[in-house]
């Protein structure tokens, strides 16, 4: 696999510069030297990627400490954010209640499950796609992708009486289908453009040494196309952790995922703040931390799916 | 009822109405291809179901019901009273009222019959019965002695899709010792507006507001301007559910509401934010409030063990109005059958028996809701178990509405952004009335046609 090209790391030999002049640009302010000119946009870019992170981060930091102090604390016209009075009590409630405990086994099964499968049929799927050419092999893809701008409630009451009919209403096979049926296509784009990165050299030079194709698939690709795989199962982990809308239609009591379950605790007259916030917090952990632990292989996967695919 | 939601917006096309619109051209389209048991209308027109289901002795088998998560009641013996009491088999299940609607919309249309009775109030009695999603009743089904405001929450267009299983209406609630504090007579609540107002001036002090009202959500902005608007004589709708919230009454009572929070200043802020009425009663339980409009759980709220105010300070009247003596916004909530379901006769029988004595009687005294008949608001004993009832009693002399309608869900978002917006000041009540009035005209007559 190659790099993704990024910025140049040396300056162009073509366009010399004279000591303490402007490049050759009317943009910027006269009498502005390139360096402070750099400099102000480093600060500039630092700052909007400060007001950036406040904007995405404030709102879980707010629901953590609605799961760590008293709500009468906060919800005073001044918020009382005494620190010594945190209580991890909520948590201890939840995390011992079985009808929160059964919703989150649910929610890890069923996701796991999607993932596993998703993997699985995606990656040789794509890998399919990615080495051999066939007719139809441009639609296909195409088709796959269109699957993914159907609007999901259009599907609702379809795969409500497919479900039904399968016998698996308000059961975690009925999500775990669902899911698959949904996140596969995505999984399979996405692996593609991880497989067309790997050189196809890399496979014909196994083949001479003596690889047959699933040798090839197993020992070469697959171990190349590792942090495509790690982010691509990442996305259909958090992409069935986090679904709310199908877990709602397709499951009753007898399956409640997380998310429904979390939602639970805003009642028609009334609301559970601390359990809600709680709930919630919970509910992100896996994504925060899967997402914290595979950061360089999401992002390095994606980017790499993205420029060569 | 107050339902959480995030803060207005306008869209066009809200979730709800989409499922329900999609959901009634499937649920119309397999039952043209198929054929029903009984005739359905499809989801648009002012048509009339083909039959009503009535009275029949001897129901017996099973039932399933789903209902929200309101009455703990059911799940505490009356369900099993039930089935001892008529030996029909009860499978009862309750869900989170915010998940529901969706659910009931999909099993609707895919013609499921899992569930014979579900729960319904004013907006989905009216959305789910013009659909042919529920099954009408018959006079004889119907007890004779309804409230006019319950039976109201489980009817559409003339017909009854079901009965209620509880009553609700907001009534005021205020601060005996405040009063006092401010040199109120607490034993003389406000009959008036102005003389609403003018205590809420005198309650005002530095460092509490005198009045605090929910409007953080959609339904709560709405809530509170068709109560104000219905105070002041205002309608929603006029003859063939023309609009009418924008005329002159409607811009007076949108002024008044708003003039609490920007002239006067007695509106505690926080009212933007508030988006329930257990936060509202929690409020006023702790004394930080001298006057809500509140649903009849703030007496409970206000009057429980640890609650500031305490029964004896917990005072309840009914709202002054401002044209008119009183009125107020319905609540109730109540029990449908499903169109689909292969054993109404049973389900009958479980929805008038939710509304007998025994029954009515628990859901007073253990839950604090209004009866649902004439016979038991007029029962001393009830009234005694809970003194808001004789106040409801009262405010059940005048209007009482929820104005529930197939195109309730988006009239409302479509409403309550435009009250937000005349209560930020950033549009007059006229102007905001206005667009409120031209979108919600355009969404009736997309219902109507």
């Amino acid at each position: 696999m190659t790099e993704p090209q990024t910025e140049p790391q040396t300056e162009p030999k073509t366009l010399p510069r004279p000591t303490g002049a402007t490049p050759s640009t009317t943009r910027a302010p006269r009498g502005l030297s390139w360096k402070a000119r750099r400099r102000g946009f480093t600060v500039l870019h630092r700052f909007l990627l400060v007001v950036a992170m406040i904007f995405f981060v404030a709102p879980f930091l707010w629901m953590l400490l609605y799961s760590l102090l008293p709500a009468e604390l906060l919800q005073r016209r001044d918020p009382d954010l005494d620190l010594t009075r945190i209580t991890f009590s909520e948590y201890g409630d939840l995390l011992t209640d079985s009808s929160f405990l059964k919703p989150m086994g649910t929610s890890a099964l069923v996701a796991l499950l999607t993932t596993l499968i998703c993997l699985a049929l995606g990656s040789f799927a794509a890998y399919g796609i990615a080495r051999f050419r066939f007719r139809g092999r441009q639609p296909l893809l195409l088709a796959m992708m269109a699957t993914q701008a159907i609007p999901v409630i259009v599907l609702a009451v379809p795969l409500f009486i497919i479900i039904r009919g399968m016998g698996l209403f308000d059961t975690p096979w009925a999500l775990v289908i669902v899911y698959t049926a949904t996140i596969l296509p995505l999984v399979i784009w996405m692996m593609v453009g991880f497989f067309e990165a790997i050189p196809a050299s890399l496979e014909k030079a196994a083949r001479i040494d003596g690889c047959n194709r699933w040798q090839m698939l197993l020992r070469i690709a697959f171990p190349l196309a590792a942090t495509g795989l790690a982010a691509t199962g990442i996305f259909a982990f958090i992409t069935a952790w986090s679904d709310f809308f199908l877990a709602k239609i397709l499951t009753a009591s007898g399956s409640t995922t997380l998310p429904v379950r979390t939602a639970s605790f805003q009642g028609l007259f009334a609301m559970d703040y601390t359990a809600a916030a709680t709930a919630g917090v919970i509910t992100s952990l896996p994504v925060l931390v899967l997402t914290l632990a595979a950061q360089k292989w999401i992002v390095r996967g994606l980017t790499e799916g993205a420029v060569k695919g | 009822m107050s339902r959480p939601h995030s803060f207005p917006t306008s869209s066009a096309v809200s979730r709800r109405r989409f499922i329900g619109i999609g959901g009634a051209l499937a649920a119309g389209g397999l039952l043209a291809a198929c054929g029903g048991e009984e005739p359905v209308t499809g989801g648009g027109g002012d048509a009339a179901p083909a039959s009503t289901l009535g009275t029949t002795s001897g129901a017996s088998g099973s039932i399933r019901i789903l209902d929200d998560n309101t009455n703990p009641v059911f799940l505490n013996g009356v369900v099993e009273a039930f089935q001892n009491d008529t030996g029909i088999t009860v499978e009862y299940e309750q869900a989170n009222f915010n998940d529901l609607h969706d659910r009931l919309a999909t099993l609707f249309s895919a013609q499921d019959s899992s569930y014979d009775v579900v729960m319904t109030w004013a907006a989905w009695s009216a959305e789910f019965g013009q659909a042919g999603w529920l099954q009408a009743l018959g006079s004889d089904a119907v007890p004779t002695d309804l409230l006019p405001a319950a039976l109201d929450a489980v009817s559409w267009n003339g017909t009854v899709y079901g009965l209620p299983k509880f009553a609700s209406a907001q009534t005021m609630f205020y601060n005996k010792e405040l009063f006092r504090q401010a040199g109120l007579d607490p034993e003389a609540p406000p009959a008036t507006w102005d003389e609403f107002v003018a205590a809420a001036k005198a309650l005002t002090t530095g460092d509490r507001y005198g009045f605090t009202c929910d409007m953080g959500n959609t339904d709560g902005a709405y809530q509170n301007f068709v109560r104000t608007l219905l105070l002041n004589g205002g309608q929603m709708y006029g003859d063939d559910n023309t609009v009418t919230f924008n005329d002159e009454r409607g811009v007076e009572a949108l002024t008044k509401l708003r003039d609490l929070l920007t002239v006067d200043k007695v509106m505690n802020p926080s009212s933007l934010q508030i988006t329930n009425a257990s936060d509202l009663g929690t409020l006023f339980g702790a004394g930080q409030t001298g006057i809500v409009f509140n649903w009849p759980s703030q007496w409970a709220a206000a009057t429980k063990e640890g609650a500031v105010v305490g029964r004896e300070n917990t005072g309840n009247a009914i709202i002054p109005g401002i044209s008119v003596t009183t009125a107020s916004i319905d609540g109730s909530e109540g029990f449908a059958i499903n169109q689909f379901s292969q054993n109404k006769p049973a389900a009958l029988a479980w929805l008038q028996y939710v509304t007998q004595r025994p029954v009515q009687t628990r859901i007073v005294e253990e839950e604090g809701w209004f009866p649902v008949t004439t016979t038991l608001l007029d029962d001393a004993a009830i009234t005694e178990t809970l003194p808001v009832v004789s106040t409801y009693k009262e405010q059940s002399d005048f209007e009482i509405r929820r104005y529930g309608s197939p195109w309730y869900s988006d009239v409302t978002q479509v409403l309550s952004t435009n009250i937000s917006r005349a209560m930020l000041e950033q549009a007059t009540p006229q102007e905001a009335l206005d667009e409120a009035a031209a979108r919600a005209t355009d969404i009736v007559e997309r219902y109507t046609g």
